[in-house]
């Protein structure tokens, strides 16, 4: 099993130091959020609170981005390169696809993390404050975008290419209504009343907590996470199973 | 012993009224050390049969055995122990082919990687190319990659779709010699292709789809027989306009046509066959050579999918 799972971070670390646009996803661009945002709240004399708050959520964010990105990415990779049905018909199981998949995408966000933290400190003189609770914050996120993974990848595994973009702009969006920056207070309470069934908006509110901006439902945590986590299996499940069935798999030619 | 069976396979696409059968109650075995041709027209079922053993559609009835493992429930266990190489399919990835190799033996869970690697990159001469990116190599190259790939775990069962397509000669020849390797070492494969001249040189047994249905199975003798063709003597002859008259006023005699410096002459039964053989030994005309052409496979293959098929008592089995 192990040579399985690492058959995937293998494979990914060697496409992105050869692929420019990966080895970005994981250096420039994240350093381009950070400071797109970090600079616009300094600039417009933010409290030290809010720029931390700032720093956390993208830290969160990108948190759930990685943990996301390779699950599908990985897949799409085999399919692009027209190799996926000698990748299907290999002996690697679906789970072990997806946990090699998670791996790359943790050394990822810690990288990602790293940089974070470092220009944080030396920029913004940011440091974390409770430590064991922005990781609990950060574990959350990282499930939620395991989940969001599992869900994109049932949509490609039938709708290939044409569903790709899904997996790129589902997680933001989810995010970005899960009160990355900013309390969910703000949506009017149609949308509240549905957002607060979205994991990751109590993994943001936990990273909050630690500098007193938020308070945190722990068992709405628990349930939701649970709830969505089953529905992403479920929801893989019958994906894998309608494909193979209809034929959607791999076309052999 | 049956490396491959399967029994009464069938597959439908579609629904309702536009249903559509893919497989209809399809047979077969191969046995070990076989190499078995499946011959089909675009759209036959092969594809569809290969995707069903490799996992990747799920059948709607039959049994499939594989390695003596059964489909639904020992797959992992089959995919250990199979491999594929698709012939029109390439391969792009930025990894070397190297690199690429040695991701399958991770895939494929095997130890000795570096010896495994060498032996298959040697083995389709391609150890050359083996620092340079799979996305770089020409068609014929990753087809060559592809066909590593396939050797990598020693698979008891090889499924091989049009192997040879679109390679030069000079290497086509080396991945036919390759298979008769692989088959003295008791690999089976199962061979897909539309070149004739590859499933007469390597299959020991071939079956011809046609609508999802298997329509004939045996050697490649006994598929030729099963076709009623007429009698062609080829003649070589001094005088090949004459001859060719002369000969065509015998009244058994259905044609006879010139043929750059050859005459041939068309009848319908060996006895008729006799017949010229008493002509030309009595004729005045100075004979060189005289030969029976046989049918070939692919005059075989084109009567029997376009339902011409008549002679009954032929060693082939026309289900």
């Amino acid at each position: 099993m192990f040579k399985r799972v690492y058959s995937q971070v293998y494979k990914n670390f060697l496409v992105m130091i050869r692929n420019y646009f990966r080895l970005f996803d994981v250096t420039i661009w994240p350093i381009i959020l950070l400071f797109s945002i970090t600079l616009f709240v300094s600039f417009v004399k933010g409290q030290s609170e809010i720029v931390a708050m700032v720093i956390l959520g993208v830290t969160g964010w990108r948190a759930v981005y990685h943990m996301q990105i390779d699950i599908t990415t990985s897949y799409m990779e085999e399919y692009w390169s027209h190799s996926l049905n000698h990748f299907l018909i290999s002996p690697i199981k679906l789970y072990e696809y997806i946990i090699g998949n998670m791996v790359t995408g943790l050394i990822k966000f810690l990288i990602v993390l790293t940089m974070y933290l470092t220009i944080g400190w030396f920029v913004f003189s940011f440091q974390l404050v409770n430590i064991p609770l922005v990781i609990l914050g950060l574990v959350c996120l990282m499930i939620f975008g395991v989940i969001i993974g599992l869900i994109s990848l049932g949509i490609i595994v039938i709708f290939k290419e044409n569903a790709y973009t899904a997996a790129y702009i589902i997680p933001d969006l989810l995010v970005l209504l899960s009160g990355v920056y900013y309390p969910i207070a703000i949506f009017p309470e149609a949308v509240q009343n549905i957002v607060k069934f979205i994991p990751a908006v109590y993994g943001f509110n936990i990273l909050k907590s630690t500098i007193g901006l938020a308070t945190v439902d722990y068992p709405m945590l628990i349930m939701t996470t649970l709830g969505w986590f089953v529905f992403s299996l479920l929801f893989l499940a019958f994906c894998y199973n309608y494909a193979k069935r209809k034929g959607m798999l791999a076309r052999m030619t | 012993m049956d490396v491959l069976k399967i029994q009464n396979l069938n597959k439908e696409f579609g629904k309702g009224n536009k249903k559509v059968s893919a497989l209809n109650n399809v047979s077969f075995n191969i046995k070990k050390g076989e190499i078995f041709g499946l011959l089909g027209p675009n759209g036959a079922g092969k594809t569809t049969l290969i995707s069903i053993m490799c996992g990747l559609l799920e059948k709607d009835s039959g049994k499939v055995q594989i390695v003596g493992k059964d489909l639904d429930t020992e797959i992992t266990e089959i995919r250990k122990r199979i491999n594929l190489m698709l012939g029109f399919t390439g391969i792009g990835m930025s990894l070397t082919v190297g690199e690429f190799l040695n991701y399958y033996c991770m895939l494929y869970n095997l130890d000795n990687s570096k010896k495994r690697i060498s032996k298959a990159m040697d083995a389709v001469d391609i150890t050359d190319k083996k620092d340079m990116k799979t996305l770089d190599l020409s068609s014929g190259y990753k087809q060559r990659v592809l066909l590593a790939k396939a050797l990598l775990n020693e698979p008891e069962l090889l499924l091989l779709d049009e192997p040879t397509v679109g390679l030069d000669v000079e290497i086509s020849i080396k991945i036919r010699s390759l298979i008769k390797q692989l088959q003295k070492k008791g690999t089976s494969i199962l061979l897909t292709t539309h070149n004739m001249y590859e499933v007469e040189e390597l299959c020991d047994r071939i079956a011809l789809i046609s609508h999802g249905k298997i329509i004939a199975q045996g050697s490649v003798d006994d598929i030729k027989s099963m076709i009623k063709v007429d009698k062609i003597i080829e003649v070589e002859v001094d005088n090949l306009k004459d001859f060719a008259k002369a000969v065509r006023k015998q009244k058994y005699v259905i044609s006879s046509k010139v043929f750059q410096d050859v005459v041939h002459v068309k009848v319908s039964s060996y006895a008729f066959v006799r017949k010229i053989l008493d002509y030309l030994s009595k004729s005045e005309f100075r004979i060189y050579s005289v030969r029976l052409v046989e049918p070939t496979l692919e005059e075989a293959f084109v009567k029997i999918i376009n339902g011409k098929t008549i002679n009954k008592k032929s060693g082939g089995k026309n289900v």
